[in-house]
């Protein structure tokens, strides 16, 4: 009994070691009950109260329209093919989101930090107005701007190619031809030839001190390869959208953003790319300012002194907060719902209207969730390569 | 290839035997001021300094001395006055900063040591990259100015790894890389723990007898005595006093070099 309590000499509720095991084994089986007390309670309500659950419904046709789509949708469409679609939707968004927002939030970024007066107010005030006013309410803005533009018929036209009116963007597309395979495997094959010269002209650069141009030589043979492949192969048939004849003045051919697609993109980015203006200042600002002075002490010049020495330290900084508004802004994206693009929840939204809803909200969840745990695994991919000794 | 320690850093013993006053001035100040909004940080200085002179500058805190070597290689702009280091006159024009600035090396309090670059990316990264060196040059170069300073050992490690008077000691080296006709330093132990203090001070006489311009802010008033040709005592944007470390410690003309030498000696 002596021995028990007082292992060594101290009484247990003294004993350190014993607090830990204590507090930890208390709250693993606290978690565990409370969480299969929730799942038998909901199987039970489910069962009790007939709600339908089950996910035989996703071979049955799924009888709704979808507005627009990336690869062809018919409503005879079963659920699950349904919820690719819509998925893909919201994926197109968050992709194209992402990419435009990063540009447009360096930029921004950079220039709120610029010694020039006038841009560093105009990105100051950009940054402010932006992420100030509610998502939803900018998305409304957007949506409402092109709804009372003027119709397909008398719409505004640039360059005889690019049409804005209610009715969305238009724009010119290609559509690959029988020459699109050798010319993309050509351009590949460019491609991989660019990144070759690339690296062996950096390692000469670095070997002999000689000036080699690695970044010019490298976009140049990509470039090359790709436009001569254009000449011998004429792979692509670039279409550019073009009125039809009758009273309505239709636009036909090459690429169209709907509407709602336009608006929920420039909310999302316009919205998204004043916070990572912000972490990008940040991220600059947060090197201390004797790196600058030490470079500039070297000799090295301000562009040099950025891309040697400042730039691979901001981004250390910047990546973690940047993956987390990449996060946001694919959650965002489910705000579409409210001018009627038809993404992820939109769609299943109508769904849940015939389809058991829980088992659709948790697929949705589902879905989310991987999104955004690629993104954060990208991210943490990043962060581990470019970890240095001594630091974080 | 190998590169000697000879080849590697400017090395001129020999002009420690020439007589101050028969050498040429390396750098000449006529007036110079600079201003911090309404504060006058530094008011109305003029001195030259000699080809392979050691300088020592000192003075209470916020008396100027270290915005005035760092208006040497322009990290701070003077407002009015002339500066004119080795003959080139310090104006706007980006060629003759560039040119400056690749003839001074200089030395922080705080290191500033590249943290993501390992101690021999530190030391070559300039010399590759300004002065368009082979790698294999830029390394040898870095080594045996390690091997100079005494850490030859760390050089693949990242400066956070090491001690304090080694990331001065790097630093040093990597300043030296530039082979610079003048060396600044900024307060270059403060920040050190009292032991390392004398590893980087043995650093810097070594550097002084290879016949090194060295201006140094410091308060190592035993280095100053032992090292320098001329110590100026700055204070209030001002230079008090200037004269050879006999004068300043045995015979001090001005009021406010004596006051301040007692408050600290």
């Amino acid at each position: 009994m002596q021995s028990i309590l007082y292992p060594g000499g101290i009484p247990l509720w003294r004993n350190v070691v014993f607090i830990q095991w204590a507090i930890q084994i208390v709250s693993a089986v606290v978690v565990i009950a409370i969480v299969s007390g929730f799942i038998v309670n909901v199987a039970n309500e489910i069962q009790d109260r007939e709600i339908p659950f089950g996910f035989s419904f996703l071979d049955e046709a799924a009888q709704i329209p979808i507005g627009e789509s990336v690869i062809q949708y018919e409503p005879s469409n079963s659920y699950l093919y349904g919820f690719t679609v819509a998925a893909l939707n919201t994926i197109k968004a968050s992709v194209l989101g992402v990419i435009t927002a990063t540009i447009l939030g360096i930029i921004i970024g950079v220039s709120r930090l610029s010694r020039n007066w006038l841009l560093s107010r105009i990105a100051l005030v950009y940054i402010e107005t932006f992420r100030n006013i509610p998502l939803l309410i900018q998305l409304l803005f957007w949506f409402l701007i092109i709804l009372e533009l003027p119709n397909v018929r008398e719409g505004y036209v640039f360059f005889d190619a690019f049409y804005l009116n209610n009715s969305g963007f238009y724009l010119p597309w290609a559509s690959p031809l029988g020459g699109f395979w050798p010319w993309a495997i050509l351009s590949i094959a460019g491609l991989i030839a660019a990144i070759f010269a690339f690296n062996f002209l950096s390692k000469r650069e670095i070997e002999t001190g000689q000036p080699s141009y690695p970044i010019v030589a490298g976009f140049a043979i990509f470039i090359l390869v790709t436009i001569i492949g254009l000449l011998i192969f004429s792979p692509l048939d670039i279409v550019v959208p073009e009125r039809q004849e009758g009273p309505f003045g239709r636009l036909q051919g090459g690429a169209r953003l709907t509407g709602s697609f336009f608006a929920l993109l420039i909310g999302l980015v316009v919205y998204t790319s004043a916070f990572i203006a912000e972490i990008v200042r940040a991220g600059i600002q947060a090197v201390n300012r004797g790196q600058t002075e030490a470079a500039r002490s070297l000799g090295l010049n301000t562009n040099a002194g950025l891309r040697y020495v400042i730039f691979p330290q901001a981004l250390r900084v910047i990546i973690p907060p940047l993956i987390s508004q990449y996060l946001n802004l694919t959650k965002n994206s489910s705000l579409a719902a409210a001018i009627g693009y038809p993404d992820l929840v939109s769609v299943t939204t109508t769904m849940t209207q015939i389809a058991p809803a829980i088992s659709l909200i948790g697929m949705v969840m589902v879905t989310y969730l991987a999104m955004s745990l690629f993104y954060s695994l990208v991210g943490n991919i990043y962060n581990r390569i470019t970890r240095y000794a001594g630091v974080g | 290839m190998t590169t000697s320690l000879e080849e590697t850093t400017v090395t001129n013993p020999d002009i420690r035997n020439i007589p101050l006053e028969d050498r040429d001035d390396i750098i000449v100040c006529e007036n110079v001021f600079k201003w911090f909004g309404n504060f006058c940080a530094v008011n109305d200085v003029t001195m030259s300094v000699k080809r392979g002179e050691v300088v020592v500058i000192f003075g209470p805190s916020g008396s100027g001395k270290s915005t005035f070597i760092r208006m040497i290689n322009r990290l701070e702009e003077h407002q009015q006055g002339k500066i004119v280091v080795d003959g080139i006159e310090m104006t706007n024009d980006l060629r003759n900063l560039d040119a400056i600035r690749s003839e001074v090396g200089m030395v922080f309090q705080q290191f500033n040591l590249f943290p993501h670059l390992s101690v021999l990316g530190n030391i070559t990264l300039a010399p590759q990259r300004v002065r368009h060196l082979p790698k294999a040059e830029a390394e040898d170069l870095a080594m045996s100015l390690l091997e100079r300073v005494g850490i030859p050992e760390q050089a693949e490690k990242y400066p956070a790894e090491l001690s304090g008077g080694q990331q001065q000691r790097v630093a040093i080296a990597r300043a030296l890389a530039m082979q610079p006709e003048i060396m600044l330093f900024d307060e270059p132990t403060s920040a050190l723990d009292p032991e390392m203090i004398k590893e980087v001070l043995d650093v810097m006489r070594e550097l002084a007898d290879t016949g090194m311009t060295m201006l140094c802010v410091t308060h190592e008033m035993g280095f100053a005595r032992e090292v320098a040709d001329r110590m100026a005592m700055f204070d209030e944007g001002q230079l008090v006093e200037l004269g050879t470390p006999d004068q300043i410690f045995n015979n001090p003309t001005e009021d406010r070099t004596k006051l301040f030498l007692n408050q600290i000696l």
